[in-house]
């Protein structure tokens, strides 16, 4: 017999594909420990990626792409939007996408930066594809999604209406339809939780609660999560919750574990999940609750069980498991954060585990894993090194990172005992190079001792992962260079990272107490129900935007803006720390620059020109591009497409040499062609070429016929 | 080359002089090789 209640927790599109969140974990684990049945686990967002390219899959793209648009549900799109999108896409490769996941699964080629660099390129040309079957542009860099604005705005009449949330979801239909609802519906199940931690899984988890609401009529559906959270927390007008969230019976804002259990047990039961604070019920119960939201006591809580996850779909090498035993910040003063499950400071309350459960989870999570990912808003210091100093006297063998702040307690020795004990990379926010800024932030660090911390862990092989931000309320022109400036000045002691721009949210203290920072006339952005980010006048930051954007977008474009698949910081860079430690970056250059061995290797065209579209298409492309780089892309340009969409415009005397490279050709063959470019000038042409991956290295390449990308 | 080292040095001049005049000049060094940069899409 079945035992009850029979629950099933998914994880729906778009996020990360390089290995499973961890919160369903949490939960399913805490209720077990409590004597409840496991649920199943379905990671709907790397299944419906691999089920893309499984031959019904493909087939069903290739005639969707054949297939005029529909009308857009929005009427946002014009069909210059679309043209564009057409000039990033090239043909389907069903067979190149799944040639891309060998390499990212396979402990060897990945960490080969010509196969990992490609890999990554198949897999964004591929989203770039799927993408065409939705709203144009949907999907960018692989796996983010770039919303239409009145989505990303949070309207909720867009975001109820059941033509865009199709829409959006159009790419990942036959999975949704051919294989997860029929696994729904074969399961037998009492209770359906979603997970929606970012909000690029909104909209998807939307539409599958729909669907799931169809087919299971019955069934208890519930969602929560970071944004199922946010929504409710940045939500205008709170009795529109449940218009958003039609089809679920309830949402659970804040943390989830006593919360499901609640759920479990009502369900069991036959009552309704009333009393716990954190279950938001629909309106139907006739249960409203505002009562403010309960934190766990995270001592005690179970090592998180990952088994149920799908590891061999991942695009990874190797495993790589989140774990929290910290949640909240000790700090907790920062004026411009507004972080995750807070109420009514910058995150939520403090609470850590004891060094001794966490060896004990380590040990545990180590047998199943090799990377352990602290995810936590911050680890205090003291704990992390008595935890560094534990895994030593135990032997546990693991590669760690976490995210710390930048204290003056990182002294040589500790950094060195750190990195022993398997710490791999850290994150920081180091967020300006100013002092004044950084008192304003009340950041309680000064540039001089942050730049001592971050030459403490780079000395002991600790990748830094820098994150700063440019923009903050009255921050000049000339204190935002200082960013910059900090950032650069110091490039050998931080390995990946950059700069964005500030955004107020009204959780933040500076939107709590505008005074202070010379803000007035906080107000939403006009058509937004869900007030995520807030509009505001402050004159001196405002003055020195344009140029701030412009120079941190310039000063980080090059040559390592985005080397992974998903965003910085994710496991890929944890990978690549772990292999090559702080001289990560000279791993990826050594096979993006032109080398003495490759004058007799073989080198093959990578991507396809493509024809010069119509000059309205340009002119929207020359938007962007006039204001990043002050020139328009000039008319007599070849315009060239990597296999990833990117485009470069290229001055026609490289038709002749790219066409040199249509068939592997080797740069000592391809020289003695161009017999009129001296020695220097062939080498400048090769090391563009190569850095831009505009060719690519050949023979270490499986032996795949080359496609013939022959340019007219 | 493009290594990290010769790298830098172009980067922080293109960020130095970062008004957005004197900026066009600094990338068009940058971009000295006569390949403009890729097109950021204004989707
Ligand atoms: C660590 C962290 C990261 C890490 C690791 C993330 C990961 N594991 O994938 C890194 C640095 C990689 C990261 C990256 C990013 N992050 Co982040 N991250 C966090 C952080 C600090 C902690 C998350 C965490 O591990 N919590 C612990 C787990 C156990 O808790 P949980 O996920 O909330 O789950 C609990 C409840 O939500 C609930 N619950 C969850 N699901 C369900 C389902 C059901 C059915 C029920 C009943 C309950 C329930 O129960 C769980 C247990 O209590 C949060 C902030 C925060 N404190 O929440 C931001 C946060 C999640 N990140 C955020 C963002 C924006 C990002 C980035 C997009 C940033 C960027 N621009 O690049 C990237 C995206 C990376 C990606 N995956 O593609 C936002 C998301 C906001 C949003 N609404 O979209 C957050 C909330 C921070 C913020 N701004 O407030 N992040
Ligand atoms: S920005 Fe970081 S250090 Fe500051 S309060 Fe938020 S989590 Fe804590």
């Amino acid at each position: 017999m079945t035992a009850r209640p029979k629950a099933v927790l998914i994880y729906p599109p778009l996020t990360d594909p390089t290995s499973g969140y961890h919160s369903l974990s949490y939960i399913d684990s805490y209720a077990r420990s409590r004597g409840y049945p496991a649920a199943d686990m379905i990671d709907a967002n790397i299944e419906a990626f691999h089920h893309s390219f499984s031959p019904a899959g493909a087939a069903w793209l290739e005639e969707a792409l054949a297939t005029p648009p529909a009308p857009d549900p929005l009427a946002h799109y014009d069909d210059v939007t679309w043209q564009m999108e057409a000039l990033r896409t090239a043909e389907p490769d069903p067979a190149g996408v799944r040639e891309a996941v060998a390499v990212l699964q396979d402990p060897e080629r990945f960490y080969q930066y010509d196969h990992y660099a490609r890999a990554v390129e198949q897999v964004i040309g591929w989203m770039n594809c799927l993408s065409g079957t939705g709203f144009p542009g949907q999907f960018t860099n692989g796996f983010q999604l770039r919303m239409p604005p009145a989505v990303a705005l949070g309207s909720v009449a867009a975001l109820r209406d059941e033509a865009v949330l199709e829409r959006l979801a159009r790419p990942f239909q036959p999975y949704v339809e051919d294989v997860l609802i029929p696994q729904l519906v074969a399961g037998d199940y009492d209770i359906v939780g979603l997970n929606i931690t970012y909000q690029a899984q909104l909209p998807f988890a939307l539409w599958l609660g729909r669907l799931i609401r169809r087919a299971l009529p019955g069934v208890f559906l519930v969602a929560g999560g970071t944004e199922a959270s946010d929504v409710w927390k940045y939500l205008r007008d709170k009795t529109q919750m449940f218009a958003l969230f039609d089809s679920f019976d309830a949402v659970v804002v804040g943390e989830g574990e006593t919360a499901w259990v609640e759920i479990l047990e009502s369900v069991r039961a036959g009552t309704v999940p009333s009393s716990h604070p954190n279950i938001r019920l629909h309106p139907r119960f006739r249960a409203m609750n505002l009562l403010p939201v309960r934190y766990e006591p995270i001592r005690g809580l179970p090592t998180p069980d990952f088994s149920r996850l799908p590891w061999d779909k991942y695009l990874s090498p190797e495993r790589f498991v989140y774990y929290s035993p910290t949640r909240g910040c000790y700090w907790n003063r920062c004026t411009f954060c507004d972080y995750g499950l807070n109420t009514d400071g910058p995150t939520s309350p403090w609470r850590q585990d004891t060094v001794e459960s966490i060896i004990t989870d380590v040990t545990e999570l180590s047998k199943f894993a090799k990377f352990v990912y602290f995810s936590v808003d911050v680890l205090a210091p003291a704990t992390i090194l008595r935890f560094a100093e534990r895994v030593l006297e135990t032997g546990i063998d693991v590669r760690w990172g976490a995210e710390i702040r930048l204290e003056k307690y990182w002294s040589d020795e500790r950094c060195e005992i750190l990195r022993r004990a398997g710490c791999v990379a850290v994150s920081v926010g180091f967020e300006s190079g100013n002092q004044r800024i950084l008192d304003l932030i009340d950041k309680g660090t000064r540039p001089d001792q942050v730049r001592q911390t971050i030459t403490s862990m780079t000395k002991a092989d600790i990748g830094v992962q820098m994150m700063g931000f440019t923009g903050f309320p009255t921050e000049t022109a000339a204190e935002g260079r200082e960013s910059i400036d900090f950032l650069l000045d110091n490039r050998d002691l931080w390995t990946f990272g950059g700069l964005g721009q500030f955004m107020l949210t009204s959780g933040a203290i500076v939107a709590r107490e505008p005074d202070r920072f010379g803000v007035t006339n906080i107000r939403p952005l006009p058509g937004s129900d869900i007030q995520r980010v807030l509009l505001y006048d402050e004159p001196i930051s405002e003055g020195a935007r344009a140029e701030m954007s412009v120079a941190a977008a310039r000063g980080f474009e090059v040559p390592h803006a985005r080397p992974w698949l998903s965003s910085v910081d994710t496991p890929h860079s944890f990978f690549y720390h772990d292999r090559f430690g702080v001289r990560v970056r000279d791993a990826l250059d050594r096979d993006l620059t032109a080398r003495d061995d490759d004058q007799d290797r073989s080198f093959v065209l990578n991507g396809a020109f493509v024809d010069r579209p119509d000059e309205a298409v340009v002119d929207r492309l020359n938007t962007t591009y006039q204001i990043m780089y002050g020139t328009p892309i000039p008319a007599d340009r070849l315009l060239f497409r990597r296999p990833d969409g990117q485009i470069t415009p290229l001055p026609r005397s490289y038709l002749p040499i790219l066409h040199l490279f249509r068939q592997p050709t080797t740069l000592r063959a391809a020289h003695a062609r161009l017999w009129m470019l001296d020695a220097a000038a062939a080498g400048k042409v090769w090391q563009t070429l190569i850095s831009r991956r505009l060719v690519r290295r050949l023979p270490e390449f499986p032996d795949r016929p080359v496609p013939d990308e022959t340019p007219s | 080359m493009t290594s990290t080292t010769t790298k830098a040095p172009l980067r922080k001049i293109a960020v130095r002089k970062a008004g957005t005049v004197r900026l066009t000049s600094a990338a068009a060094a940058l971009y000295s090789d006569g390949c403009l940069p890729p097109i950021p899409w204004p989707f």
